[in-house]
């Protein structure tokens, strides 16, 4: 699934991806595009048992990739 | 659209703001205890209470959030800071005029009074003018703006109406109606810029904080136009001396209140975060703290009448503002700090966590002196017990060295 959450102010990208990930199954990808980096979020998606990867775009901001592992 | 780190505003002029208002909050800690001896007699119109007053109102709480202001405008709205030289500017300005205002009033000077009166307002104004040149820039106004745009008129007006009580100290301009100045200076000050500066700020920080969605918002309009009529009609009051209206007024700003706290736990009901961080916590508490502290101001009102006035100021502006403000600093600080040094290498490196940079658990031995401490100088003030709120004050003074110490050793990191 891909989210494209530019433009968009704060708190709506963060609320739209949790929405997202709450419908992930184990395996599942989700690839995130947000102005800004979600500082809050990747303190949780860890101890929530999912992996991210940042990358940074032309256009300035982030793309992120975040996988739902097991257990 | 979206504000690249140049446009943002100036982060070491926020750390400049944050130290600043530190240094002022222990100052504050020493003066309380100077002031003791009035607040337990129940006396307030005096120099050393204004001190104390503006040394925690100008001197920290409004430091901190013109500071935090700087970087939550961009990432809240999406626009850049219209000028961070304005910024320096401003913040000099400011400093400058809040240190010998505080010693004009210290000292009863008329003559500091008036020229660092004017100057701190000076300061205030181009902060106003950043800001609103900043808003500016939204290519789509939401209510977000507008309850920023609405605190920060208050802030205008209030510092102007404070400008205009010391002047009349060394003009005496308008002698008839100094206390209406007095009464509007604290209301619009209180309720319509830090309250309410507040209350928006919550709208966007509160669901980041906890990580929640898919809550109601459909009380925010009403929270709104609850404070903003209910400072008009107290507005009238005040000049009117007609007390209907202070009471209509004071009722429609309960109202707001209550709404707001009712916002706040449908908030906390979808959050995602399984706990919440100590700092955070404590702006949640706050809020209904704030509903505790209205709830028992009126029925004690009913028995005690006016004599509760000072104990409810001293609950409401150090209990529901102080400890929002102490709370979400606790949070952001971190968050601003960790921004700045490691967002660059989030992904790619390891880097330490946010929860890294400040202890929770020191955290909460600091928040825990600073509220015994709370609760006793408050009932201190009200019982008139002087000796107690010596003790009480000593303890929320360990909290506050702590907390600034805490705070403080983020930037260690």
């Amino acid at each position: 699934m891909r989210l494209d959450n530019r433009g968009l102010q704060p708190p709506e990208p963060m609320q739209r991806t949790l929405k997202a990930l709450e419908e992930m199954n184990i395996g599942d990808k989700l690839t995130i595009i947000n102005d800004r980096k979600p500082m809050f979020l990747f303190e949780e998606l860890e101890q929530k048992g999912y992996s991210y990867e940042v990358n940074s775009r032309e256009d300035g901001a982030f793309e992120i990739i975040i996988i739902k592992k097991e257990g | 659209m979206n504000p690249s780190p140049s446009t943002m505003g100036d982060i070491k002029l926020t750390y400049r703001f944050i130290l600043l208002g530190i240094f002022s909050f222990m100052i504050f800690n020493l003066l309380f205890f100077q002031g003791t001896y009035h607040l337990a007699q129940g006396i307030y119109r005096v120099n050393d209470i204004w001190v104390l007053v503006h040394t925690f109102i100008l001197g920290f709480l409004m430091m901190v959030v013109m500071g935090v202001m700087y970087q939550l405008i961009p990432v809240a709205l999406l626009v850049s800071i219209y000028s961070n030289r304005l910024s320096k500017i401003q913040f000099w300005t400011y400093a400058v005029g809040v240190i010998g205002l505080l010693v004009g009033l210290w000292t009863v000077n008329t003559t500091w009074m008036a020229f660092f009166g004017t100057l701190t307002f000076t300061g205030v104004l181009l902060f106003v003018l950043n800001m609103l040149l900043s808003v500016k820039k939204l290519i789509q106004w939401n209510a977000m703006a507008l309850i920023i745009v609405t605190a920060i008129f208050y802030l205008f007006n209030t510092v102007l109406f404070g400008l205009l009580l010391v002047l009349n100290y060394r003009f005496a301009w308008f002698p008839n109606i100094h206390d209406q100045l007095l009464y509007t200076h604290i209301l619009f000050g209180i309720v319509g810029w830090l309250s309410s500066i507040i209350i928006g700020f919550s709208y966007k920080m509160a669901p980041m904080f906890s990580l929640a969605h898919g809550y109601s918002e459909k009380f925010s309009k009403w929270i709104y136009s609850g404070i903003q009529l209910g400072i008009i009609l107290l507005v009238v009051g005040i000049f009117s001396h007609i007390p209907f209206f202070n009471w209509i007024g004071a009722l429609f700003i309960v109202i707001g209140f209550v709404l707001f706290s009712y916002q706040m736990s449908e908030i906390m009901k979808h959050k995602m975060k399984s706990t919440l961080d100590i700092g955070f916590q404590v702006a949640v508490y706050a809020v209904y703290g704030s509903l505790f502290i209205i709830g028992l101001a009126i029925i004690l009102y009913m028995f005690l009448g006016m004599s509760i006035l000072l104990p409810f100021a001293y609950f409401f502006i150090m209990g529901w503002i102080g400890f929002s403000i102490l709370g979400y600093l606790y949070k952001i600080v971190p968050f601003l700090y960790w921004t700045d040094k490691y967002s660059d290498k989030v992904g790619k490196e390891p880097v330490p966590m946010l929860k890294d940079l400040v202890s929770e658990k020191k955290g909460k031995i600091a928040f825990s002196l600073l509220f015994i401490g709370l609760i006793g100088n408050g009932l201190g003030i009200g019982l008139h017990f002087i000796s107690f709120i010596w003790l009480s004050n000593t303890i929320y003074t360990l909290g506050a060295v702590y907390y600034g110490y805490l705070i403080l050793r983020v930037f260690k990191a």
